[in-house]
């Protein structure tokens, strides 16, 4: 929306150390290089206190065509104001906009948790492949064989590996991630051309909840959103379980970041511990939301909810919330079978045994039996 | 520190320390430092690798505002936030990091100096040698060729004019014949004195009115003010007018790798992109492999032929907006259609998607020449100037562009690749 148009917005806003106070946005006064400024006054007197408030252009409420959430409107000053809608008007403009920014290729690349995982990626690509790429041993399929990097090949991976070639760096990286670059969208062209182009950054799921995460839809918004008729009808029935690899993804570069910060703070190191919220927090939505879709769109396969569980609790205990993730293991293991899943009841029932060991020993042994039972069903090598 | 000549200068990274003068420069140019900041630095280096509290007798006289330790700790916080602004924030974290309170034995929380610091030798002529063969060689040779020139009050010698018959441009820009002698030497020495002014100046000595005052017609006055500003510019570019608005880091980077064994300079990673751009464009300009465009076509000359013939340019342009561009940003085709462009930063030339628009383009003319131009998005630069500008950009209102670039022909279509531009 132009950024006039906001003139008549009210806003909660702390003044000082008072509490916060609603202001309504009174004029438009211009754009910079890094905010938008407004005059505002406070809504129960606005002729007494004038001032000129500034918000960062990174502000997402101030990018919407549609008055934020956030937001409401000064309707008595402002009858005739364009944004006055029915609640109704306002939640289809609201989807109009959402579906019209998610259509974009690059619409993952403005959500800091999976500019994260971008990031991550070449990284993964530099520490497993620079070395092979080095000594001329770097085999031709090398993008397939790294399970960190082959769903995020797409064109945000291109721009992160671009934007990554405009820092300084050794020649020799800078060769790789030249070959990479190439490599990748070579990559790219095979996959569309054989119909089989469907990365975890363009799944329409992960893009939706990329716009809950960076603010712009709340979590009933986003809901409504994706039960929407026009948002199921442009989704093809293969996403949802795509979006499903989403959740460890998140939770592995979660888990990175905070062993990061914890290595850090070990060696008197300080490291940013918002980077590691927002990465957990990003993931433990990404598991909700999830489940909530996997409820709706495939409810012939409950094993799902069943493993968004089991990793909204591996999450939780990134974040020390050992009772509730305990509580939602056992929860999943309602729907996570022996018979249809079992490696996922397998994972399941190790982390509830590691979990109570000490607490709760015969609860405990009584899981560790269990999966020492699917283990040797199954032959699985791992050690528990 | 000691203020003697020998060690007068210490050199980290790109920053140069003079303790005599008390001034630091970064690739060259002089930071706006206060007395407070320069204390504060001069404090921690000559510390190094020690920790500095604000107790510390170094600091006593910068901190005296405050009588109590928290206060003067708060004070001192203060100081190196600003320091780091005036540094870089990039820059500052290279050499200098804090220890809390909590991590603080002495619990008043510390900060120190770390990484490499050298002691500059000093040339015959008082300046650090290694400012100009190390850091930015042709920066300063070709200042001091300037001022010395205008010290010695010889004649005037600047690399890129060398060869530019001044004579020719003035009469093709519509001066008097009669006076072309006198003018070129005005011409000359207005050109001496910006380009080796330190620090760049909004208002000069009157060009304009100098020639004016000798008869020439308005219309001359103008089109010659006009010209030799762009001179102006193509010969000073630590001023950053060329690159404003637009800074490829990745092609500024690879012409400096290019360059780099040629130049005899450090590792691009020592150098922003600006003292890269910087380093390229006086290194041409001194090895007269930089072209003066707007001189080239004034007197009748083509365009460039070579992809690899840089030059410095000026010409009017006009954003070329693809609708279906436009109409990828929610809201975008309304507001255009309705000739708003409140949204040009915000939504536009910031927004955060790198699939939005990620070629801008323009078109224009150098001189008579339709040529297009392809910038990439994501190195459009912003400032207080650029963002007020933005908008006029996307309401397709036409502008002066100037910067160095190189230009691709194919078929009969020219076209201008910038390595840096500006308004």
């Amino acid at each position: 929306m132009e950024a006039r148009h906001f003139v008549g917005a009210i806003i909660s806003l702390r003044d000082g150390h008072n509490e916060p106070r609603d202001w309504v946005l009174l004029k438009f006064l211009g754009e910079g290089k890094s905010g938008i400024v407004y005059q505002m006054a406070p809504v129960s007197n606005p002729s007494t206190e004038m001032r000129v408030v500034k918000f960062p252009s990174s502000d997402v409420r101030f990018q919407m065509t549609v008055l934020h959430n956030s937001f409401r409107l000064a309707e008595e000053m402002f009858p005739e104001h364009p944004q006055r809608l029915t609640s109704e008007e306002r939640l289809r403009r609201l989807t109009d906009e959402m579906l019209l920014r998610i259509e974009s290729s690059g619409a993952a690349f403005r959500v800091k948790a999976y500019r994260n995982l971008l990031r991550a990626a070449v990284l993964a690509l530099v520490a497993h492949f620079y070395e092979q790429f080095r000594l001329g041993t770097l085999p031709a399929s090398f993008l397939d064989r790294d399970d960190a990097v082959t769903p995020l090949i797409d064109e945000n991976l291109v721009c992160q590996i671009e934007f990554k070639l405009d820092e300084e760096l050794p020649n020799e990286i800078r060769c790789f991630l030249e070959c990479c670059v190439e490599d990748v969208k070579r990559r790219i062209d095979a996959l569309k051309t054989t119909d089989s182009y469907h990365p975890l950054l363009q799944n329409r799921f992960v893009k939706l909840l990329g716009l809950h995460l960076e603010g712009f839809l709340n979590w009933g918004e986003l809901l409504i959103i994706t039960n929407s008729d026009r948002f199921r009808k442009e989704c093809i029935s293969s996403e949802i379980l795509n979006f499903k690899d989403a959740i460890p993804f998140l939770y592995y570069r979660a888990s990175e970041e905070k062993q990061s910060l914890e290595a850090a703070r070990e060696k008197g190191e300080s490291g940013a511990s918002s980077e590691v919220v927002d990465m957990i927090l990003a993931t433990k939505a990404t598991a909700l939301y999830f489940e909530e879709t996997a409820v709706r769109y495939c409810p012939s396969l409950p094993y799902l909810s069943g493993f968004a569980k089991s990793w909204l609790a591996r999450t939780l205990l990134l974040s020390d919330e050992k009772n509730e993730a305990v509580a939602l293991l056992e929860e999943a293991l309602d729907t996570l079978t022996t018979d249809e899943y079992p490696l996922e009841r397998f994972d399941t029932l190790l982390d509830l045994t590691r979990l109570l060991r000490d607490s709760e020993r015969d609860r405990s042994n009584r899981y560790g039996r269990e999966a020492l039972e699917i283990k040797e069903r199954l032959g699985i090598t791992l050690s528990s | 520190m000691h203020d003697d000549q020998q060690h007068r200068y210490l050199q980290f990274g790109p920053f140069i320390f003079d303790s005599l003068e008390l001034t630091v420069t970064k690739n060259g140019i002089t930071l706006p430092f206060e007395r407070r900041h320069y204390d504060i630095l001069k404090c921690l280096i000559e510390n190094r690798p020690e920790k500095v509290r604000c107790t510390d007798t170094c600091l006593s006289e910068t901190l005296s505002s405050q009588p109590e330790i928290n206060e003067k700790h708060r004070l001192l916080t203060k100081y190196l936030s600003e320091l780091r602004g005036l540094m870089g924030k990039t820059e500052y974290r290279k050499y200098i990091r804090n220890t809390s309170k909590k991590r603080d034995p002495e619990g008043t929380g510390a900060f120190e100096f770390f990484g490499p610091v050298t002691h500059l030798q000093i040339s015959s002529t008082g300046k650090p040698t290694t400012l100009t063969e190390a850091i930015n060689p042709n920066l300063s040779s070709f200042q001091n060729a300037v001022i010395g020139a205008n010290r010695k009050g010889g004649a005037y010698d600047v690399p890129l004019i060398e060869h530019l018959d001044i004579k020719e441009c003035l009469i093709r820009l519509g001066c008097t014949k009669d006076l072309l002698s006198s003018e070129e030497a005005i011409i000359r020495n207005w050109l001496g004195q910006r380009v080796s002014e330190p620090l760049w100046r909004s208002e000069g000595p009157a060009l304009y009115d100098a020639l004016k005052e000798r008869g020439e017609s308005a219309k001359a006055c103008s089109a010659v003010d006009a010209f030799v500003q762009h001179l102006v510019y193509c010969c000073a570019p630590r001023h950053g007018s060329v690159s404003s608005f637009y800074l490829s880091i990745r092609k500024v980077s690879e012409a400096y790798r290019m360059l780099q064994g040629e130049m005899q300079v450090g590792n691009a990673s020592d150098l922003s992109p600006e003292g890269q751009v910087i380093s390229v464009h006086n290194y041409l300009l001194s090895t007269n492999r930089l072209a003066f465009l707007p001189a080239r076509l004034l007197l009748g000359g083509a365009l460039p032929n070579k992809d690899d013939e840089l030059f410095y340019f000026t010409g009017l342009f006009t954003f070329t907006l693809d609708d279906s561009d436009l109409a990828k940003i929610p809201g975008g085709l309304k507001a255009l259609s309705s000739k708003s462009t409140d949204f040009a930063v915000t939504s536009f030339f910031a927004n955060p998607d790198p699939s939005i628009c990620p070629i801008l383009k323009f078109s224009g003319h150098l001189r008579e020449f339709p040529v297009t131009m392809s910038l990439s998005r994501k190195y459009v630069r912003f400032s207080s100037v650029t963002a007020a500008i933005l908008p006029m950009v996307l309401s397709k209102k036409r502008l002066e562009l100037r910067g160095i670039g190189a230009m691709r022909h194919n078929d009969d279509l020219h076209e201008l690749h910038p390595l840096a531009c500006g308004f």
